[in-house]
């Protein structure tokens, strides 16, 4: 049913990303990506890789445990039909932008979708996780305000990273 | 021809020299038409969040990604201009590029021709030259000497700190010969310096590096920045001042505000743009007219005096207007760039009696170094460099080696390595991380990325040139800017010892070096040995070289051309050297004083 799929592309995203469902949510972009990954490697495989990943789920129980976490990596990231989707939705989560797919998965496993890369919106590159995860912002959006640059980030500030300052 | 109206002044090129100018002589009811070859979409506010939106979505993030391009039905543009990635020698796949690299090197810095000009992308670093560039050729018998001195110069860069709004504080920036006139106050202080710069200046505390036989001691240094920071209330005479803002939204853009994107665009134009001048200038006496390229300029073969120039308009949809017009005007200011107005002067039969149109080519080289810091130093925050170290700018070793300067750069390895999609792609495709453990392991090691760049001088050569040919010619029929260059032995020395203070700055500092040079790069040099790789800073200039005597230049000091009365040549053309500073500042210093030059021959002062 189209709404658990969503939800299974949540928990998914949040899984491979390190950011929670509240913090993906977030964004504004689930919807999109949703759209646009099933878009990208095609139903069929879209289907499958969920499927996949809900077996885990259910098997499993708990998403923090580090068997969980060991399933994922074996069980998708180094599949050989699910690695390469996983990877470049991690990718596009982090980055905005979604990269063209290699010959060599393609024409093994896609039997529909659009084989194309590109950023498919100003949000998608406003929104990068990697700027989150590198306590930082986006380039020439959400600027942190005059002077914020002299101090470490303020997202910083409660976790072990922290340096008394100069 | 179309019969054009006769202006005071006709100008060639909207960018910041242009604007100056423009603004200054318009102010003194001088009637002005300015040319812009590119196009005009960038000067209110919505046209400006147009360019922000091309920058969102551009796949390449490169300077000139913002600024749009009219381009023919077959995808050329009427206005070319070069980008970074055009970097390929004309026999060497590059026979395409708007800009010909005739080699043996790439010339690698970019330049963009729209309303606003290519300051549109700069960083806004905003130096002085030291006053030994003034005087290069007689103080170390290489290089030329400048027909005025920093002293000459130094009401006229008070104007232009003044007009951009620079950002500094003059207790720091008395260096190298470097002295202002008593009680002196840049307009703002200086920007706040970012942490970055604080971990690394307690990090080289009492370092002394070893550079070309001497020991010199390491400062690290605010740089001057035209962007906006706490007006200083004793500018002018305790009138204080009042920023800049944005263009159309003068609330917004009042302070930095740390959109970290500079290059190639801010947001909020707390950076300083030529918009900014142009807008204040007095329209009612200003015409500008976008889309219209300067193709030819016409002279009277007996007197030399300029007649007109012609030109080529197009349309924001991109249909030619095949009738071409001319332009014409008391006097002619050709502001267009340093390749650009070379390439129309030779493309109009100038050479200059010097000959030396289009030759003394230079850029300063940059070449980086990156790693890791030991220490988190949260990169990727607040403008592109906010200090730099600059002992290496001045120098009895300039007789034998480059200067160079030390830009500290905040925004990791974004330049380098093209981080942090370069990071991103590691940790996932090589080091297989994922979820938690790729966002804490991105996390720890973006915020330790730091990196250096060394932007060199480079002497003026006559092999270094701008040439054009009319078997080349672009979509309008006007022969391309064809760019012969190379970097010398005496800028390769100087690499040379700047990667030498690098590896002492790494060692002193405990900086974990990722620094790597590719052969197949197409800015690797080598020198003895060893190999480095340079980018160009942006910064072309020496084409319409400034001079005494019109047998060795092609201007005076007010840039006026010795053979053409009633033509001034303006910008980083006519500089004799580079030095190791960012133009712009001389440049804009260079434009308030050839408006004053004419100012006082159009109401016969």
């Amino acid at each position: 049913m189209a709404s658990s799929h969503l939800h299974s592309f949540e928990l998914l995203s949040s899984a491979l990303t390190g950011f929670s469902v509240f913090e993906l949510r977030g964004t504004g972009l689930i919807s999109t990506y949703f759209g646009l990954f099933r878009e990208r490697v095609g139903s069929e495989v879209f289907e499958r890789l969920l499927g996949q990943f809900d077996q885990i789920r259910a098997e499993i129980g708990g998403s923090c445990s580090s068997s969980f976490e060991a399933r994922i990596r074996r069980e998708i990231l180094a599949d050989d039909e699910f690695g390469v989707p996983a990877r470049h939705l991690i990718k596009l989560w982090y980055l905005g932008s979604w990269d063209q797919i290699s010959d060599s998965w393609w024409n093994v496993y896609a039997s529909d979708g659009t084989n194309v890369g590109g950023i498919p919106n100003a949000s998608a590159y406003i929104e990068g996780l990697a700027w989150k995860a590198m306590h930082s912002h986006p380039m020439a959006a959400k600027p942190p305000g005059f002077a914020s640059w002299e101090h470490p980030p303020t997202s910083t500030v409660n976790s072990s990273n922290k340096k008394d300052e100069p | 021809m179309n019969e054009d109206i006769d202006f005071d002044v006709v100008i060639i090129g909207g960018g910041v020299a242009g604007a100056i100018l423009a603004k200054e002589l318009t102010r003194q009811k001088a009637t002005v038409l300015m040319l812009e070859a590119g196009d005009g979409e960038t000067d209110s506010l919505e046209k400006y969040r147009n360019l922000l939106q091309n920058y969102y979505l551009a796949d390449i993030k490169i300077p000139n990604s913002p600024y749009p391009v009219v381009r023919s039905p077959e995808g050329e543009a009427y206005a070319g201009q070069p980008t970074v990635l055009d970097d390929r020698l004309m026999n060497n796949g590059g026979a395409s590029q708007y800009m010909l690299q005739a080699g043996p090197m790439p010339h690698r810095s970019s330049y963009t021709r729209i309303l606003g000009g290519t300051v549109l992308h700069w960083l806004g670093t905003c130096l002085r030259m030291v006053p030994e560039n003034f005087e290069m050729e007689k103080r170390f018998r290489c290089g030329r000497n400048w027909p005025l001195d920093y002293w000459t110069l130094q009401k006229h860069y008070q104007k232009a700190e003044e007009e951009i709004g620079v950002s500094a504080d003059v207790s720091e920036q008395g260096y190298l010969g470097i002295e202002f006139e008593e009680d002196y106050v840049f307009p703002m202080h200086r920007v706040p310096p970012s942490y970055l710069d604080k971990v690394l200046q307690r990090r080289l505390r009492g370092m002394v590096a070893l550079h070309a036989g001497h020991k010199l001691p390491l400062q690290v240094v605010s740089t001057p920045q035209g962007r906006n920071s706490t007006p200083n209330r004793f500018f002018n005479g305790g009138h204080g001042f009042k920023p800049k803002g944005a263009v159309g939204n003068p609330e917004v853009g009042q302070r930095c505000i740390g959109n970290s994107s500079c290059v190639p665009i801010c947001p909020v134009q707390a950076k300083y743009n030529p918009l900014k001048t142009l807008a204040s200038a007095t329209r009612e006496h200003l015409q500008v007219s976008a889309r219209c390229v300067a193709s030819k300029v016409h002279w009277d073969k007996e007197s030399g005096d300029i007649t007109g120039v012609e030109y080529i308009s197009y349309d924001a949809q991109g249909r030619l207007n095949l009738e071409p017009k001319k332009a014409r005007g008391r006097l002619y200011v050709l502001a267009a760039h340093a390749v650009e107005n070379a390439k129309l002067l030779l493309n109009s039969g100038i050479r200059s009696s010097s000959g030396l149109v289009g030759k003394n080519l230079m850029d300063h080289p940059v070449m980086l170094t990156w790693g890791l810091m030991p220490e988190p130093v949260w990169s990727y925050r607040g403008p592109g460099s906010t200090s730099g170290i600059p002992i290496f700018a001045a120098g009895a070793f300039r007789a034998d080696s480059a200067a160079f300067r030390i830009e500290i750069g905040n925004w990791g390895w974004n330049w380098a390595a093209g981080a942090p999609y370069s990071t991103v792609d590691d940790l996932v495709h090589r080091k297989n991380l994922f979820g938690q453990g790729l966002r804490d392991r991105l996390g720890e090691e973006a915020a330790r990325h730091i990196r250096f760049g060394f932007l060199f001088e480079q002497l003026p050569t006559s092999t270094n040139r701008v040439e054009v040919d009319p078997g080349q010619k672009d979509v309008l029929g006007i022969p391309r800017p064809i760019v012969h260059y190379d970097v010398d032995e005496y800028t390769r020395r100087g690499m040379s010892h700047a990667k030498s203070v690098s590896d002492q700055i790494f060692r002193f500092a405990g900086i974990e070096d990722h620094t790597h040079y590719n052969p197949a790069d197409p800015g690797y040099v080598d020198h003895d040995g060893e190999g480095f790789v340079y980018f160009g800073a942006g910064h072309f200039g020496g084409t319409h070289v400034m001079g005494t005597r019109p047998e060795t230049s092609v201007v005076d000091s007010y840039q006026q051309s010795w053979d053409h009365k009633n033509l001034y040549i303006v910008g980083c053309g006519s500089f004799p050297t580079m030095g190791t500073e960012n133009p712009t500042l001389t440049m804009a210093a260079m434009a308030y004083r050839t408006a004053e030059s004419i100012s006082a021959r159009l109401t016969g002062k």
